[in-house]
């Protein structure tokens, strides 16, 4: 079972129109994707690829339904696209812009947690339940190649990683129950520690890779979680390790910087060994380890 | 001509028309008094989209792969 | 975006926080008259952006001209640790009876704004391993308001300071979000002896992608935008950034140079960070970090390249993705070639390497094969690549 959304999820694209979107939406329904609407302000009538369009997410809902929502609109419009949606009802969010100004940020989220919303994102590539659904742009124009259905939960800080980690799995037999990459700004909506308890309810995630960085508390938090309520195998992988001799330096993603002693790979990487991970060096030994662990 | 795509523009072209230039996503052509030329700088950001195709009424377009 | 201290006590006097009189001394010719206007004693400190000023002898207590003008002198002379300093703030020294440190910053895990108080400034993040903070979370549609930190600060305080710093934690708070701050510290907030409130240091950052809608409130009190890296940016990294700012299609750029010679032109985020690393575990030098992302122009792909390729004792260039969703590999391709072509390279001779599988593969590997490059493919980890160039240039040396 696909945690989050599978293929009866009815997806509404917020900003279908606009150029950040591009070719996502047809590359979404050729994936099986339930989309019902997209909603872009002032085009309402039109049609994207056969896809209806509407002004608000109000009569998008109304006249379609919809249970998630996938916004791509330009930064300073993100905050009001994904409180129009909360207020329609839409309960899974995946917030694909990025850049957005971070108090529209807090505000966003804290008005989607208020109403039992669940916001991924901002500057997430999106999320894969592969042969179910996928909602943003993981995969691109041919996801099968990279993904496909199985055991393994993946949870990553990076949108390119997702694939890179699904396809080497994938080319070594084992498939994945759903993949998420939660963006790489320092402040988003769903964080490792959000995902975990779904994971370990879901029947058909046997084990978990996670992608990580150095920044931030985001690992500190998952690997404490891991250790008291987290029973199923955690692989975990680091980028940036180089990170740790260069403090005050940002690398990337605006959440890559550390301070002497706070937010280091090393640090983190202690802490998810002590909580039972399996920490690898080279992200290809993951498939061998989760070989011996399935 | 490109290093990776030679857009041409063929003898039949409608001077006046201007239909390619409004419509191609990375400024390919460009109109010098109301003729279309291939802005030679932008021709190698050709994504291939065919929307310049699709537009001329006078197929007077050619997009060649120099690869 | 970190501003200076003085511009942030300027902020502080608009907001109506108690700030010590101060002048800002911009030239060195202009320190006595600075003296006369605050007098002896006074607190001068170097303005940069820095942290750790106080414990690297950029605040002074200063008794009388002649150690005003050593201490500037020195400064404005030979820069503060190697960097050339904005000015030096004169403050009037104040008869300090105890310190705090009082901030409002991101909780990311919390997913909120927070309040931060503890007693004794500066060290603060000892104090915050030691558990000793106080925090308070701040809803963004209740704010902070007074009836909130009266509660937040009744057992540190009571009577007339009690209402007093509520009220300063309630304009700080105000502050950090008219001017879309991600930080906003005193430390130290100092209480005199006689029981007044000041803010004797202010640490203020601005939200990066705040910035164009700041634009009006940056003009009204004279911020100028600035980057500011840890060391300065070196000459490449300011060409490479004005790349990147030539249109608004993807990111080629987020380059942070180093002394090697293996051109990187690695990404998405992630990926750039765990080729670095393999590159650096097999034993290369790499010449730069860098960024690819959301599929850019093939202008910037090839300004880029020649950049990179521009440093002097490039042996090799290593071109480097993982899988790529919304990033066409035929685009970076033509990209990247350009580039080696513009700088007189061939690139069938120089060594190179692609591993950059995804979006229009087949047409990218097209374009490879005929320019006579070494490419992998998604069935190669970017590990092997990395390992592959790094082998290459070991046995060319």
């Amino acid at each position: 079972m696909a945690i989050l959304a599978d293929r009866n999820t009815r997806v509404i694209i917020q900003g279908i129109t606009g150029r950040e979107a591009a070719t996502m939406p047809q590359e979404m329904l050729a994936y099986g994707t339930k989309v019902v609407a997209g909603v872009t302000p002032g085009k309402g009538g039109q049609r994207d690829h056969g896809i209806p369009v509407f002004d608000t997410m109000i009569e998008a809902v109304e006249k379609c339904g919809g249970d998630a929502s996938v916004v791509s609109v330009p930064p300073l419009f993100a905050k009001d696209a994904v409180m129009e949606a909360v207020e329609a009802g839409i309960k899974l969010i995946i917030v694909l812009t990025e850049r957005i100004p971070k108090s529209d940020v807090i505000e966003m989220l804290s008005y989607a947690e208020a109403r039992g919303a669940r916001v991924i994102g901002p500057n997430s590539p999106g999320i894969i339940c592969p042969e179910e659904t996928r909602l943003g742009y993981l995969g691109g124009s041919n996801p099968q190649k990279a993904y496909k259905k199985g055991p393994v939960g993946i949870i990553s800080r990076s949108g390119g990683m997702c694939t890179e980690l699904a396809n080497i799995l994938t080319r070594n037999g084992i498939g994945q129950s759903t993949v998420i990459g939660i963006g790489g700004d320092p402040v988003v909506g769903t964080i490792y520690t959000d995902l975990l308890p779904l994971f370990q309810q879901d029947e058909e995630t046997k084990a978990i890779v996670l992608f990580c960085e150095p920044g931030g508390k985001k690992e500190e938090a998952a690997a404490e979680y891991i250790k008291e309520k987290f029973t199923k195998k955690v692989i975990v992988f680091f980028g940036g390790r180089f990170v740790d001799k260069m403090p005050g330096m940002r690398f990337g993603h605006a959440s890559v910087i550390v301070r002497p002693g706070y937010g280091t790979t090393e640090e983190k990487i202690k802490l998810f060994k002590s909580a039972g991970c399996i920490v690898v060096e080279n992200y290809s030994e993951i498939p061998q380890v989760l070989k011996e662990v399935l | 001509m490109g290093t990776f795509v030679s857009i041409i523009i063929k003898e039949n072209c409608k001077e006046g028309c201007k239909r390619c230039v409004e419509v191609c996503p990375v400024n390919i052509f460009e109109l010098k008094e109301e003729k279309v030329s291939v802005f030679s700088e932008n021709e190698d950001e050709c994504t291939f989209c065919n929307l310049c195709l699709e537009v001329c009424p006078e197929n007077a377009l050619l997009i060649k792969k120099e690869y | 975006m970190r501003l200076y201290e003085f511009e942030g006590k300027k902020l502080f006097k608009e907001w109506g926080l108690p700030v010590p009189d101060g002048e800002l001394v911009e030239r060195e010719e202009e320190l006595l008259k600075g003296g006369k206007k605050i007098g002896f004693p006074l607190v001068a400190k170097v303005q940069v952006l820095k942290g750790g000023r106080g414990k690297a002898g950029g605040v002074k207590v200063i008794n009388d001209e002649g150690e005003l003008l050593e201490f500037g002198k020195k400064f404005f002379r030979e820069g503060f640790l190697g960097k050339p300093i904005k000015g030096i703030l004169l403050e009037k020294k104040l008869d300090v009876e105890k310190e705090f440190y009082l901030g409002i910053t991101i909780d990311e895990l919390a997913k909120r704004n927070c309040l931060l108080f503890t007693r004794g400034g500066m060290d603060v993040e000892e104090i915050a391993r030691s558990g000793r903070v106080l925090k308070l979370h701040i809803d963004p549609f209740t704010g902070l308001k007074g009836f909130l930190t009266k509660g937040f600060f009744a057992k540190e305080f009571k009577g007339k300071t009690l209402l007093e710093i509520s009220e300063i934690a309630v304009k700080l708070y105000d502050l950090y979000i008219k001017m879309d701050a991600t930080m906003a510290e005193i430390n130290p907030l100092i209480l005199t002896k006689e029981q007044k409130f000041f803010c004797a240091d202010s640490r203020i950052e601005i939200d990066d992608d705040a910035l164009v809608r700041q634009k009006g409130n940056l003009e009204r009190f004279n911020i100028p935008l600035r980057e500011e890296k840890e060391r300065e940016p070196t000459e490449l990294e300011i060409k490479a950034r004005e790349i990147d700012q030539l249109d608004h299609r993807g990111v080629a750029g987020r380059v942070v140079e180093f002394d090697g010679d293996i051109a990187l032109i690695i990404g998405g985020g992630g990926a750039s960070l765990t080729v670095f690393d393999a590159i650096l575990r097999y034993g290369g030098k790499p010449a730069n970090y860098c960024e690819i992302g959301g599929n850019p122009t093939v202008k910037k792909v090839q300004k880029l390249t020649e950049l990179l390729l521009s440093k002097k004792g490039i042996k090799g260039v290593a071109v480097i993705t993982n899988v790529l969703s919304n990033t066409r590999v035929d685009l970076v391709a033509r990209g990247v070639i350009k580039g080696m072509l513009a700088r007189g390279i061939d690139p069938s001779k120089f060594p190179v390497v692609f591993r950059v599988p995804g979006s229009w593969e087949e047409e990218g590997f097209k374009i490879l094969e005929k320019y006579g490059i070494k490419y992998f493919t998604r069935d190669q980890t970017m590990d092997e690549a990395a390992k592959y160039i790094v082998d290459l240039l070991k046995k060319e040396a």
